[in-house]
C-alpha cells in the first residue's frame, strides 16, 4: 500500500475562549494515501474545515486553540514542526474553497494572484516564465482565453471561471495532497458539478490525493475512494465508498443515507438532534484499518 | 471616455457648484454681521466722510444683490476684491501667505501617511500583542491631544528645555529666504540648488508639522489597524496563507491595499480638516500662514479678504478630495472599471 500524505491520529481540538473550553474534535483519526481521493463527510459544526485546518498548521499557534494528537503531512509532524508545513503550503500541499471568488483578493489581477502562487515555497522565477506557466495551467482547466483571464479582476469573472482559476492555481505546482473544503459549494449546482468533474479528472490524471471535505453525500459518492463520516467532533464510521453507500451500519449515517434520497441537489438532511444512537462508536468497514492498527 | 476621466469630470462640475454655494453664503454672512468694515479700516478718529467715501467706493451702500452684482462681476476678471487691512488686492495678499501654510500642512500630511498607515499596520499585524498595545495607547493620546496644545508641549520640551529645534519662524535669523517660484521655501531652495537654506527650513518644519500631524497620525493608525484587521478576515487572506504567501508581503501588500480603500476617503478629509488646524498651530510657532492674516481680515471685518480666504480654504479642501477620489479610483479596479462589468 502506497505511504499515506496525511496522517491523523487520535486528534484532539478545543477552543478556549476567557474561562470556556468547547471541545470540538474528540480524538478523531483518519489517513489519506498517496493518490487517493478521501471524503469526510458531516453536518455543519461537526468539525471538517478545522481539521484542514489543522493539516495546514493554520490553527495551532492561534491563542486560544488546543490541539493534541498527531497529524502528520508528507511526513512531517504540523504540530511539532509547523514551519515545515509553511513551507510546503501553496506547492506540496494546497487547498480549493468554498466560494472561489471571495478568495481571490479583489483588488488585484488573476495573474498576478497567479504569479505569487507559482512562487509558493521561495520559488524563483522569472515574471515572464510565471506568466507563460500561468497561462498553461489556465489551458487546462479549459479557460478559454487565459491571457485574458490573467489579465481580469476576479469580479470581472463568473463563479465558475474563478473556480476553474482556482483549481488551476490549486495543481499548478503539482501538490501531492490537496484539501478541497466543500469547493464550490457557493456556486449555483450546474457550475459546482461541472467544475467539480473537472476538479476529479485532472487530480485522477495526476494522482493527486485529495481530502474532500463535503456535505454532499451524492458528489461523495461519485468522487471519492473512500469516505469518512464525522458526527459532532467524532467519526462514526469509516469504509470504502461502494461499502459504506451499499450497507450503512452507523445509526447516524443510516438515518443520513435513508433521508438523503427526498433531498434536492444531495446536501445533509436535518436530522433529530442528539438522537441517542447517534453517539455510537466507530464502524469501521473491512479492511480499512488505520495505519498501525490490526484490523478487528 | 475613460471611467476615470469622467469621474474627474463629474467631481469637478460638483466643486465649482459648491465652491459657488460657499461664496454666496459667506458673501451674505460676512455682510450681515454688525459692524462698519469702513468705519474699522479707518480708526475711531476718522472723519463721517471719510467713512461715507470709502463705503461709497465699496458700494456698502448699496442693496446686498446689488454688492453681490459687483462682487461676481470683479470674480469673472479674477479679482477677489481689494483688502482694506492690508490695502492690496486679495488675490495677492492670499498668494503671500497661503505658501507658508500650504508648506506646513503637506509635511504635515505626509507624516500622517508615512506614519500613520505603517504604524496601522503594525498594530494589525500584532494584533492584541505588544507593540499593537503601544500603537494603540499612542493613537488614543495623540487623537486626543488637540494640535495646538501639541504645539504648546512640542516647544516646550524639543525647543527650550532641550533646545534641538528652533522656537518659531519659517528660516533662522540671517538665512535669506530663496528666491520665489511656489513660496514653498524647501522647494523654492531645492530648484535654486540652496541646500542649506533648504535644510533650514526643514529643520523649522519640524516641530510645528509634527504638531499639526499628531493627531492625524493617529487617526490613520486607527484607521488603518481596524481596516486592515477586518481585511485580515477575508478568505482571500486565508487563501494567501494556505498558499505560503509571506506574512510580511501579506502585510505590505495583499492585505494592505484593500484595507487602504476605505481608510484613504476618511483620510482625505483628515487632511483637509488640517488647513483649519493650521491657524493654530500658525499661532502658537509665530508661522507667517494664512492663519495671521485670516484672524486680523475677521476681527477687522474685512469683507473682500474674508470671502477671499474662506474660498481658498473651501476650494482646498475640494482639491483634496478630488485627488482622494482620484488615487481611491486607482486602487480600486471595481471602480475604475465599473462601466466594463456591465457589458
Ligand atoms: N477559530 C475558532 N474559534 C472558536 N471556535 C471555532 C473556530 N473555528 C471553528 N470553531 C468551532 O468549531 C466547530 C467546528 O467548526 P468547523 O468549521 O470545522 O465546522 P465544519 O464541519 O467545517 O462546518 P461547515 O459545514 O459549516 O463548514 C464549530 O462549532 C465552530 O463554531
Ligand atoms: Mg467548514
Amino acid at each position: 500500500m502506497a505511504d499515506p500524505v496525511l496522517t491523523v491520529r487520535d486528534l484532539h481540538l478545543a477552543f478556549r475562549k476567557g474561562r470556556q473550553r468547547t471541545e470540538v474534535l474528540h480524538g478523531i483519526s483518519l489517513h489519506v494515501n498517496a493518490g487517493e481521493k478521501v471524503a469526510l463527510v458531516g453536518e455543519s459544526g461537526s468539525g471538517k474545515s478545522v481539521t484542514a485546518q489543522l493539516a495546514l498548521a493554520r490553527l495551532q499557534q492561534e491563542k486560544g486553540t488546543e490541539a493534541e494528537g498527531l497529524i502528520e503531512v508528507l511526513g512531517h509532524d504540523a504540530t511539532r514542526s509547523p514551519a515545515r508545513i509553511a513551507a510546503m503550503r501553496g506547492h506540496r500541499v494546497t487547498m480549493i474553497f468554498q466560494d472561489p471568488t471571495s478568495a481571490l483578493n479583489p483588488v488585484f489581477r488573476i495573474g498576478e494572484i497567479f504569479e505569487q502562487v507559482l512562487r509558493a515555497g521561495g520559488q524563483r522565477l522569472r515574471a515572464q516564465e510565471a506568466r507563460r506557466r500561468a497561462e498553461a495551467a489556465l489551458a487546462e482547466v479549459q479557460i478559454p482565453d487565459p491571457a485574458r483571464a490573467l489579465d481580469s479582476y476576479p469580479f470581472q469573472l463568473s463563479g465558475g471561471m474563478n473556480q476553474r482559476v482556482m483549481i488551476a492555481m490549486a495543481l499548478a505546482n503539482g501538490p501531492e495532497l490537496l484539501l478541497a473544503d466543500e469547493p464550490g459549494t457557493a456556486l449555483d449546482v450546474t457550475v459546482q458539478a461541472q467544475t467539480l468533474r473537472l476538479m476529479d479528472d485532472l487530480v485522477t490524471s495526476r494522482g493527486t490525493a485529495v481530502l474532500f471535505i463535503s456535505h454532499n453525500l451524492s458528489v461523495v459518492r461519485e468522487f471519492a475512494d473512500r469516505v469518512y463520516v464525522i458526527y459532532r467532533g467524532r467519526i462514526v464510521e469509516h469504509g470504502r465508498t461502494e461499502q459504506l453507500f451499499s450497507d450503512p451500519r452507523h445509526p447516524y449515517t443510516k438515518a443520513l443515507l435513508a433521508a438523503a434520497p427526498r433531498l434536492l441537489g444531495g446536501g445533509l438532511p436535518d436530522l433529530p438532534q442528539g438522537a441517542e444512537a447517534f453517539a455510537d462508536p466507530l464502524l469501521v468497514h473491512d479492511g480499512c484499518a488505520e495505519p498501525g492498527e490490526v484490523t478487528a | 471616455m475613460s471611467p476615470i476621466l469622467r469621474l474627474l469630470i463629474h467631481r469637478l462640475a460638483l466643486s465649482l457648484l459648491v465652491l459657488a454655494g460657499v461664496s454666496i453664503l459667506i458673501f451674505f454672512v460676512a455682510r450681515v454681521v454688525p459692524g462698519d468694515p469702513a468705519r474699522i479700516a479707518l480708526g475711531p478718529n476718522a472723519g463721517a466722510e471719510a467713512v461715507e467715501a470709502l463705503r461709497e467706493e465699496r458700494h456698502l451702500n448699496d442693496p446686498l444683490i446689488v454688492q453681490y452684482g459687483w462682487f461676481l462681476r470683479d470674480l469673472a476678471g479674477g479679482d477677489l476684491g481689494t483688502s482694506l487691512y492690508t490695502r492690496r488686492p486679495v488675490l495677492q495678499d492670499i498668494a503671500a501667505y497661503l505658501p507658508a501654510t500650504l508648506e506646513l500642512v503637506f509635511i504635515a500630511g505626509l507624516m500622517m501617511v508615512l506614519v500613520g498607515l505603517p504604524l496601522g499596520r503594525l498594530a494589525a499585524r500584532h494584533q492584541r500583542r505588544g507593540p499593537d498595545h503601544l500603537a494603540r495607547f499612542l493613537s488614543v493620546l495623540a487623537v486626543c491631544t488637540p494640535a495646538f496644545v501639541w504645539g504648546v508641549i512640542l516647544q516646550l520640551l524639543l525647543a527650550y528645555v532641550w533646545p534641538i529645534f528652533p522656537l518659531e519662524g519659517r528660516l533662522s535669523t540671517g538665512v535669506a529666504p530663496p528666491p520665489d517660484i511656489t513660496g514653498l521655501y524647501t522647494v523654492d531652495a531645492l530648484l535654486t540648488g540652496q541646500f542649506g537654506t533648504m535644510l533650514n527650513a526643514l529643520y523649522h518644519l519640524i516641530l510645528p508639522a509634527t504638531a499639526l500631524a499628531l493627531s492625524g497620525i493617529g487617526q490613520s493608525a486607527r484607521l488603518t489597524r481596524s481596516s486592515m484587521i477586518e481585511t485580515y478576515r477575508k478568505p482571500y487572506i486565508e487563501m494567501a496563507r494556505a498558499y505560503g504567501f509571506k506574512e510580511g508581503r501579506i502585510a505590505r501588500r495583499y492585505a494592505f491595499r484593500p484595507a487602504l480603500i476605505p481608510t484613504l476617503t476618511v483620510l482625505g478629509l483628515d487632511f483637509a480638516a488640517m488647513l483649519a488646524n493650521a491657524f493654530l498651530v500658525e499661532r502658537v510657532f509665530v508661522w507667517p500662514g494664512l492663519s495671521r492674516y485670516g484672524v486680523e481680515v475677521i476681527l477687522r471685518k474685512d469683507l473682500d479678504a474674508i470671502v477671499g480666504v474662506v474660498l481658498v480654504i473651501a476650494a482646498m479642501f475640494l482639491i483634496t478630495n478630488l485627488v482622494v477620489d482620484l488615487i481611491v479610483s486607482i486602487i480600486n479596479p471595481r471602480l475604475r472599471l465599473a462601466e466594463k462589468r456591465g457589458k
